[in-house]
């Protein structure tokens, strides 16, 4: 009996052990989709609210998603709560340009389809294809935008990608969907073509990115 | 001992003496600086400025709407429209803008970056702005005088779910919003020309399903440009009535 006992307790610990050392989870977009419809308008949401970034938290909603999808935070990209209306996030957590710089390079990471970029100037030169509605871009990608690629080259602004579908805000629109906040958006067009004026979206970048199902940071 | 009283009394009245002397210095040197500073823009030069401002957006109106009467069932604008749409264009364009405005991403090219969206199943009917607030915001070394103007934009659009021509028949659509650009305007010869365009606060439709300036839109409050440091309190003159409250839904 003392025997038996023995060996179950190391079983016990083998399997513990064996679960602390498991890679961290892949991404699974279909969680990351489910949690970002879920959260779209929600600033007061208890794990990453939008209100202490005094709702420009556009980046904050994305990286959420991602975590929701399996990926693990680190020590660059992180938020924790401290208390129950204070947390503790890293700049590359929040700020759309550290954000995705903080995944562009990583193994598993990848530019969709090559972006986009409303002004034929501008595609020239960033090797754009003419944009579409509907790009080669799935269920969990993310899309990050400089509004004004004649003020500066850096990231302002950051969607994620949800699927296929038409445009609740404008239904003559139909191709690939976004959710957002800061603006607060709920399958919206990728590429702002729904809400937005031509010379408006003229100086416009957007560059698409895909995570691997298999992604570990 | 007098002597190291002496000693002493010769070393506060220096160091009295030089601080003096430094606080005059910096005090001259503070006052220079605000009286060599460029002056603000005069009302007559402000409505010249938005009169110019009011101009560019013309044009650009002119065009999209010149544009609009060729081919309806085309995904492509001929040739010879976009030419006849762009020649007044560029000639207005010369007129009231820099070249290196005119080479900035969606201006000198606008044109044909309104003809592009064709390919993607949208015919610009229209393209209209409205400034709704000009203020000065600072003026720099050189004379050039940086403003920052409110700007209602809408678009009518005839939308093709899918290829133009192709399908079931295209709704008409309406968007607007309401952003902040900056123009650094230089007066070249008793004309002011712009010199250069950046968005201050992104802008989106709040409702596309009502039209026109005082409907709700989303406008950012982070500015997408750099202020330099005491431009901020320099705004002076808003010569165009100010949007109303129902036209804004500051984040």
């Amino acid at each position: 009996m003392m025997m038996c006992n023995a060996v179950l307790a190391v079983l016990v610990c083998v399997a513990a052990s064996l679960l602390c050392v498991a890679p961290a989870l892949a991404y699974n977009p279909d969680n990351s989709v489910a949690w970002a419809d879920d959260r779209w308008n929600d600033h007061d949401d208890s794990h990453f609210p939008g209100y202490i970034d005094n709702n420009h938290d556009c980046t904050n909603y994305a990286s959420a998603c991602i975590f929701f999808g399996g990926v693990q935070r680190d020590g660059h990209w992180y938020c924790y709560k401290i208390t129950y209306n204070t947390y503790n996030r890293s700049l590359e957590w929040d700020n759309a340009q550290s954000m995705r710089l903080y995944f562009w390079g990583k193994s598993g990471v990848s530019e969709v389809g090559g972006g986009y970029a409303f002004d034929p100037n501008l595609r020239s030169q960033y090797g754009f294809a003419y944009p579409n509605n509907d790009i080669a871009m799935i269920r969990g990608d993310v899309v990050s935008i400089n509004w004004h690629k004649n003020s500066d080259n850096t990231t302002d602004h950051t969607e994620f990608g949800v699927g296929y579908g038409t445009s609740r805000y404008n239904a003559s629109y139909t191709g690939d969907l976004i959710d957002q906040r800061g603006s607060d958006r709920l399958h919206a067009i990728w590429s702002c073509a729904d809400r937005m004026t031509p010379s408006d979206r003229a100086d416009m970048v957007l560059r698409v990115w895909h995570i691997s199902d298999s992604f570990t940071n | 001992m007098n002597q190291k009283r002496g000693r002493r009394r010769w070393l506060v009245a220096s160091a009295t003496g030089v601080v003096v002397v430094v606080a005059a210095v910096v005090t001259i040197m503070i006052l220079s600086g605000a009286s060599s500073s460029p002056p603000a823009p005069s009302s007559s030069d402000m409505q010249a400025i938005q009169a110019t401002i009011d101009q560019f957006h013309t044009l650009k109106t002119a065009a999209s709407a010149a544009e609009a009467e060729s081919d309806p069932l085309s995904s492509t604008v001929p040739a010879t429209a976009i030419s006849a749409a762009d020649a007044p264009y560029q000639e207005g364009l010369g007129a009231i803008g820099a070249a290196s405005f005119a080479a900035e991403p969606g201006v000198g090219d606008y044109v044909q970056l309104i003809a592009d969206l064709r390919r993607n199943g949208e015919i610009v009917l229209k393209e209209e702005f409205k400034v709704l607030s000009l203020d000065y915001k600072w003026s720099c070394d050189n004379g050039d005088v940086v403003v920052w103007a409110t700007i209602w934009n809408g678009v009518v659009e005839r939308v093709w779910p899918g290829k133009i021509g192709v399908g079931t028949l295209p709704a008409i659509t309406y968007i607007d919003a309401t952003p902040t650009y900056q123009y650094r305007m230089r007066n070249v010869g008793g004309v002011w020309k712009i010199m250069a365009e950046d968005l201050v606060f992104h802008s989106e439709d709040g409702s596309t399903t009502q039209y026109g300036p005082d409907t709700p839109h989303f406008v950012d409050s982070n500015p997408l440009v750099t202020i330099p440091v005491g431009a901020a309190s320099s705004v002076s003159s808003s010569p165009a009535p100010e949007p109303s409250a129902a036209a804004t839904e500051a984040n």
